[in-house]
């Protein structure tokens, strides 16, 4: 008898008189030690068919199933010390975003050991004791710290290692994972998968990965459930799904995965089209020592030198807090830098007053990341696009309208939409929006703020060959800014890589991804998930320290430089820079 | 933690002088005193002479740093109204039954308050749960004066189980007490509702469930712990509100109490009174606002224990 | 590249109109319908009170009836002056109202531009308009306008200042709130970019999205307005005689309620209707309008 067994689910949510088929009528079932994933994209009803699992929906959800058994008990019948039993004990969850799942005024030494003690007569130091070793288990260090510290005193990686630790308390069965590591940073998230699957191991539990990336698939499971619209698509072991998708909707899942693109003819023979000379950014912060304050410098950016040639795509990645976003944002001039330079089309925009900055907007937009939030909701989508030109008051009000109906088509929307609002558009289509009043005014340089990183997978693949196209149509030139190093390689000509403030590297593409020099970059590219099953492979990884120890060093010799023990970016090919320490 | 408490009280100390600054000068800018001439018909002398006896005569800011002097040293001066004692003698006279029906009466109606409101939010959508809110608007909406009048009118009129008015006897002291009671529970009700809502709605609520935790254990502890950080800011502040009440409580149960006085000040033009009562409950305001911060503080881990260690 | 999917028929709710969620929202409130009927109706009353009434409200034409009973002649009886209770609750009501919304209106047109400035720029101005509001924090507001009004010896025009100047804050809190969520938007940090001047970006975006909340603000001062209205006038220092106000009415119901309860009852009853009315009015549309702001 399996571990976990669902025949025939449907979930709905009622609202106002109308009902939402979150799931319509799934069935699947989970044999002990086996590890499932469920596939899916946003709404797919993914998180819903295992929240219904362990019965944590909301009361305005209808739930029914012919049967839903786990670990031998019929959950829909089970009463509430069932239930209690079952959730921690026969199947534990990890959820999505750790910052919020830790309740933020008890230590998190306290919310594992009260878990053990929920289940288990145990008295509270022998529950501590248990929890100081369950932490070390998830390889953190100093686990009685830890036990004293709260919440907010830990980053979102170490905290989903506590979430896992508190997981694994009560030895469960089967251990649930919704989108463990989408809120994390890509080298982060490659070590939380792989100790998921090192307890998973050592524990013997089943695993259910819920996740709308494939690669965390193919990492992790042996078999898959492809998710669409509240219904099963398609199931299988792993390796059947990557190679032979019988489906349309798993092609296109798929196919997503391998975009590649014309590299962009480039034009390096007049101005670069965006300049940045030694362009920094500090935050004066406060640091408190007894009575007194004293106000410090918190470097967000140090000072960065990057060339963005016309006619061409540059890629600017790093983690959360490298300064990626920081100096998108200076370089549009919507954060003051602290120092440097802005070149646009070879013009210094750094101190110009907002009246004279006016006139250089036009050559200089920018795309976000949330589509929600770039789009006005007061306004209809005619308006919302040709607002550049009303703000800048070119033509008249009918031109206006004409010129930005014409602009919905270029991107792939029908002129019918232009009386609509935000709000009817779908994510992917709010995105096609906010790069067409970008774009209405002809600029030469587009900085992209993570256009995609809050798209699904098949959207997110289309809107990238969008703004590729509209590039080589218009030969703009993209400043790409994204944590995702599979999309900034098949899209970008050349990828400047940001650590703590600082570029660690700077290359052509291919060179980059082929041979990377600094560890930070090894860290970033080995933490890319495989493709397809066929490649999963164990990573070590390296702390902060280690990344440090390991800055590569050149002499004199080789670069013609002043020998010094601090970093710096050196030339060691044509276009290719990297920090190095010179050495004698 | 020390310096959070220092630099909170310096920004109340601000606070309050500049609130003493535009009450002193906005009583004194407007034509008219206590010795007019058609208030209190003397001669031009004798006017004169009083007027420099109480120091009237002064320049307004002489005036003020003179009286706040005599404040620090809890001088305020003598009431026009009764000459025969201080400004603070009369106060601590008349304190006793203000703070006897109003501390009785948030005593009763806090708790009472903080229960149903708890009980509202974790049975949403039933019928305690719209007594609770329709008890809360009622309490937050309606004029005390309005539900003293409708206490009166129903249990001493038309029932007359309870006297109406008046000191002295306890069963005179039912009626205010109810009347006062009302405002807390209203208000404590409605805050603690919304705010246990708030907390049953965050993601850790959920994690709490699929741990296995029981759902007593969750309220009792994690949603309780919770939900009193936002509340306690709000708490002490609201407890000083009542102080406001009392002007129309003690009007319609003839009570002869702080409030009474503050009417009688204001209708008088009784500046050193008025200024005294005013300046307490500022006073009184600034405390509660200071305390509750640090309490804030206290309870909440993100300030006491700080980022990173 | 292209990709399309099997073409899924989008459900019908993603389609509608977040005003259209809103309309649900409010019409599923019983008590915010029943109470918006209500206000209606008092504020027809209010607007027509001369067709509605039989007597003029300071004629004494009753003398020799004073302190009747409620009758088929007189519904709510005569005072003691000799005059038709009925008619003078009713004009009561129009004196109630428009203060209310005269106060109210007041107080918006303070609190918005306050409230944008101090949400917009942040940074000093923002701390200066803060430090305004903590002072009206620490000052009940009910003990000052006693103050002010004993000091102005009260009146018409005092009073509606008096409530603006204390229903300013409210307003100022909820627009500044808003303001300062929106400003953070992507559109709106699109619009900078675009070279948009501050002025055009209040008055393009952030004032029209914020028009739910200053509607809210704006129902929800009423009441306040109403309230404090009504206690000056309970304590002798607001609306001076013979205008017919409520609060005045009480005060005189006082002393002859143990004998003539009606003329202690009618007017506290139609203060209470009218505040309670008005402010489970805002209270359901600010619950409709706004879900995150619920039970504030």
């Amino acid at each position: 008898m399996p571990l976990v067994e669902i025949q025939d689910l449907k979930v709905s949510f009622s609202q106002y008189g109308g009902e939402i088929h979150a799931v319509r009528g799934i069935s699947f079932s989970v044999n002990e030690g086996e590890s499932l994933g469920i596939v899916g994209e946003s709404g797919s009803g993914k998180s819903v068919s295992c929240s219904a699992l362990l019965r944590l929906l909301p009361a305005t959800a209808k739930v029914s199933a012919k049967s839903i058994t786990l670990d031998g008990v019929d959950v829909l019948k089970a009463n509430k010390e069932d239930l209690a039993r079952l959730r921690g004990r026969s199947a534990a969850m990890i959820f999505q975003d750790p910052m919020t799942a830790f309740d933020p005024v008890f230590t998190i030494g306290h919310q594992i050991a009260e878990t053990i003690q929920s289940h288990r007569k145990v008295s509270k130091r022998e529950a501590l004791a248990e929890a100081e070793q369950l932490l070390l288990r998830v390889e953190i260090k100093n686990a009685k710290d830890i036990l004293t510290y709260y919440p907010h005193q830990l980053s979102g990686g170490m905290l989903q290692r506590a979430m896992i630790a508190m997981a694994l308390s009560c030895r469960p069965k089967v251990l649930i994972a919704d989108e463990p590591t989408t809120a994390l940073d890509v080298t982060i998230q490659a070590q939380i998968l792989q100790l998921i699957k090192k307890v998973q191991a050592e524990f013997g539990m089943a695993l259910i990965m819920i996740t709308h990336d494939l690669g965390v698939i193919a990492e992790t499971v042996d078999r898959v459930l492809v998710m669409y619209n509240g219904e099963v698509m398609e199931q299988g072991p792993v390796q059947q799904i990557f190679d032979a998708p019988q489906h349309a909707y798993t092609r296109t899942l798929l196919a997503s995965l391998q975009t590649t693109f014309e590299p962009s003819r480039g034009d390096g023979s007049a101005a670069p089209a965006l300049e940045l000379r030694g362009l920094a950014k500090a935050y004066r912060i406060k640091r408190r020592s007894g009575f007194f304050t004293s106000y410090g410098d918190f470097h967000a950016v140090r000072p960065v030198d990057i060339t963005l040639p016309r006619n061409s795509i540059v890629g600017l990645v790093g983690e959360s807090g490298s300064g990626k976003t920081t100096t998108g944002m200076m370089a549009m001039r919507l954060t003051e830098p602290s120092s440097g330079q802005i070149l646009v089309d070879g013009v210094d925009i750094t101190s110009l007053t907002p009246d004279q900055l006016k006139s250089h907007r036009r050559s200089m937009q920018i795309v976000f990341q949330d589509s929600y939030s770039a789009l006005d909701p007061m306004m209809t989508l005619t308006q919302i696009i040709a607002e550049p030109l009303h703000i800048h008051g070119i033509g008249t009000t009918r031109e206006q309208t004409e010129k930005a109906l014409g602009w919905l088509e270029r991107v792939g929307l029908p002129r019918s939409f232009g009386n609509r609002y935000a709000h009817e558009l779908s994510g992917g289509q709010r995105q096609r929006v906010a790069i067409a009043r970008a774009l209405i005014l002809g600029p030469k340089v587009l900085v992209a703020d993570e256009p995609t990183s809050a798209l699904d997978v098949t959207v997110k693949a289309q809107i990238i060959g969008l703004l590729k196209e509209l590039q080589a149509e218009m030969g703009l030139s993209i400043l790409f800014i994204s944590h995702d190093l599979s999309t900034v390689k098949s899209l970008t000509d050349s990828v400047v890589v940001m650590y703590r403030g600082r570029v660690v590297e700077q290359a052509p593409t291919s060179a980059i991804f082929a041979d990377p020099q600094h560890p930070y970059t090894r860290a970033l590219l080995d933490a890319i998930p495989a493709s397809n099953p066929r490649d999963k492979r164990e990573r070590t990884f390296l702390a902060a320290a280690d990344l440090e120890a390991q800055t590569p060093r050149y002499t004199v010799i080789q670069t013609g430089l002043a020998p010094n023990a601090t970093p710096q970016l050196v030339t060691i090919a044509p276009n290719h820079r990297v920090e190095a320490i010179v050495t004698t | 933690m020390i310096f959070y408490i220092l630099r909170r009280l310096v920004s109340v100390a601000v606070t309050f002088i500049v609130v003493s600054l535009i009450i002193f000068f906005m009583m004194h800018a407007i034509p008219g005193g206590p010795f007019d001439a058609n208030d209190m018909p003397v001669s031009a002398a004798v006017r004169e002479k009083l007027m420099a006896n109480l120091g009237l005569d002064q320049p307004l800011w002489v005036q003020y740093t003179r009286y706040m002097w005599g404040v620090l040293h809890f001088d305020f001066g003598v009431p026009y109204q009764s000459p025969g004692e201080t400004v603070t003698q009369l106060l601590s006279r008349a304190w006793v039954p203000s703070l006897v029906l109003g501390g009785l009466g948030v005593l009763i109606g806090a708790p009472l308050g903080i229960l149903l409101g708890m009980a509202a939010a974790l049975n949403r959508n039933t019928w305690i749960d719209y007594l609770a809110s329709t008890l809360a608007t009622l309490g937050l909406t309606i004029p005390v004066f309005v539900t003293s009048m409708l206490l009166i009118l129903v249990f001493a009129v038309w029932l007359n189980w309870l006297p109406a008015s008046g000191w002295g006897k306890p069963e005179r002291w039912i009626l205010p007490i109810t009347a006062y009671a009302l405002i807390p529970l209203a208000t404590y009700a409605r805050y603690t509702r919304s705010a246990m809502l708030d907390t049953l709605n965050r993601p850790f609520v959920t994690v709490l469930r699929a741990k296995g935790l029981s759902e007593r254990r969750i309220v009792f502890q994690h949603v309780l712990r919770n939900s009193a950080i936002p509340l306690v800011t709000v708490f002490l502040p609201m407890f000083i509100g009542t102080a406001t009440g009392s002007i129309f409580v003690e009007a319609m149960f003839r009570v002869p109490g702080l409030g009474a006085y503050f009417v009688s000040s204001i209708e008088g033009r009784d500046y050193p009174l008025e200024m005294a009562l005013m300046l307490m409950i500022t006073f009184m305001y600034c405390i509660a606002y200071l305390l509750s911060d640090i309490v804030y503080a206290l309870i909440n881990p993100r300030i006491r224990v700080g980022g990173t260690p | 590249m292209t990709v399309e999917l099997a073409p899924v028929a989008p459900p019908a709710h993603r389609q509608r109109n977040p005003l259209w969620f809103a309309w649900q929202r409010f019409i599923g409130n019983k008590a915010a319908i029943v109470a918006g009927g209500i206000l209606l109706l008092l504020i027809l009353m209010a607007i027509f009170a001369p067709l509605i009434t039989p007597a003029n409200p300071d004629a004494q034409s009753f003398l020799a009836e004073a302190l009747a009973f409620p009758s088929a002649q007189h519904w709510f009886g005569v005072d003691n002056l000799g005059r038709d209770f009925y008619t003078r609750v009713v004009y009561g009501a129009r004196v109630s109202l428009t203060i209310g919304f005269t106060a109210a209106l007041f107080s918006v047109l303070i609190g918005i531009p306050l409230g944008a400035l101090a949400g917009y720029f942040g940074g000093k101005t923002d701390w200066f308009i803060m430090r305004v509001i903590e002072l009206f924090s620490v000052v009940p507001p009910l003990l000052a306008a006693m103050l002010l009004g004993a000091l102005t010896r009260g009146g018409y025009f005092t009073i509606l200042l008096i409530a603006a100047l204390f229903g300013w804050v409210q307003v100022c809190l909820l627009v500044r709130a808003q303001v300062k969520a929106l400003r953070e938007k992507e559109f709106v940090r699109a619009a900078q970019a675009l070279g948009a001047s501050p002025w055009y970006i209040i008055r393009r975006h952030l004032i029209p999205n914020s028009i739910s909340s200053i509607i809210v603000g704006f129902v929800l001062a009423i009441p306040l307005a109403m309230m404090l209205e009504a206690s000056l006038s309970f304590l002798g220092i607001g609306v001076p005689p013979p205008t017919p106000t409520w609060g005045q009415m009480i005060n005189e119901g006082i002393d002859f309620m143990f004998f003539y309860w009606h003329l202690a009852v009618f007017p506290t009853a139609a203060l209470a209707i009218t505040v309670l009315a008005t402010t489970l009015f805002g209270d359901g549309l600010r619950d409709a309008l706004d879900p995150t702001l619920k039970g504030r």
